[in-house]
């Protein structure tokens, strides 16, 4: 099992895995499923977005809305199958910790 | 006070792609400011030289894949040839252990500079190992072609080391700027 530094890219598939949503939603969708546990400095988000999108694991479109350009993310057939090795992985880390810490 | 925020941001990002993420940043600010006002939406975004560094790429390995193709560009444009003694074979009969490996410095050359074109971290790496090929390949060859024709200069093998050691060294520099991983469990 290999994890990633941050915890963060997981996070961004994970809720991009429930439906396309543009990087203000993303955001706003994880810090209310952590109960504020993660409030991210919202800009630093962005380029995980592009870097997940240069990687093959998003695929983005570009929509106006409120007479703005609005970029939507959806998650890819392979940012999928890296969201299900991220969640394999983190199962089997936490279960380790838990029983080294228990 | 966004477009002052959007202005101090667009001075500081890289120049590549730099209106479309203005566009997406805008789009977040203005959406979030409409909830908590612009002075809240700018503080929860975060400074600008802050947010703008997550958008400055330093792809090493592509700057060395780039040279070292640069490298053999004289190759391409038969500059060796030019400086050399004549050849010993009569013209289009060059012997089959030079002419193979030729044209395979010539394909892992050209393999190299599709990588560039790709744009893609993977494929980059697949090009500087092509790259990296290439040179190897150049200086056995320089090698044999000097064991061959008399006279050949003494520069022949030793320049194709060059695009195999910037390869290398964008290799290495990959390797060092890739995102780590956290210990095996």
């Amino acid at each position: 099992m290999e994890l990633d530094r941050t915890p963060l890219d997981g996070m961004l598939l994970a809720v991009l895995d429930e439906a396309p949503l543009h990087g203000y939603a993303v955001i706003e969708r994880i810090r209310k499923r952590s109960a504020g546990g993660f409030d991210l400095l919202e800009g630093t988000v962005y380029p995980a977005l592009h870097r997940l999108e240069r990687a093959g694991l998003l695929h983005a479109t570009w929509t106006t809305a409120d007479g703005r350009r609005r970029k939507t993310y959806a998650l890819t057939r392979k940012g999928r199958a890296a969201l299900d090795r991220r969640r394999t992985d983190w199962q089997a880390y936490a279960r380790a910790v838990r029983a080294v810490l228990a | 006070m966004i477009e002052r925020y959007l202005e101090e941001l667009e001075r500081r990002l890289p120049r590549r792609g730099r209106r479309r993420i203005l566009a997406e940043l805008e789009d977040h600010l203005r959406s979030s400011a409409e909830l908590h006002g612009e002075e809240e939406a700018i503080r929860r975004f975060g400074p600008p030289e802050e947010v703008a560094r997550g958008f400055r790429r330093r792809n090493f390995g592509r700057i060395a894949l780039a040279a070292a193709v640069a490298t053999m560009l004289p190759a391409f444009y038969g500059l060796p040839e030019n400086h050399l003694p004549p050849a010993t074979w009569p013209e289009g009969q060059m012997p089959f252990g030079l002419e193979w490996k030729r044209d395979a410095v010539y394909v892992l050359a050209a393999l190299a500079t599709a990588a560039i074109l790709s744009g893609r971290s993977r494929v980059t790496m697949l090009g500087l190992a092509s790259a990296a090929a290439a040179s190897a390949l150049a200086v056995i060859l320089g090698i044999e072609w000097a064991d061959t024709v008399p006279g050949t200069p003494a520069w022949l093998a030793p320049a194709g080391l060059v695009p195999g050691l910037l390869a290398l060294g964008g290799l290495v520099s990959y390797r060092a700027t890739a995102p780590r991983k956290q210990a095996r469990a």
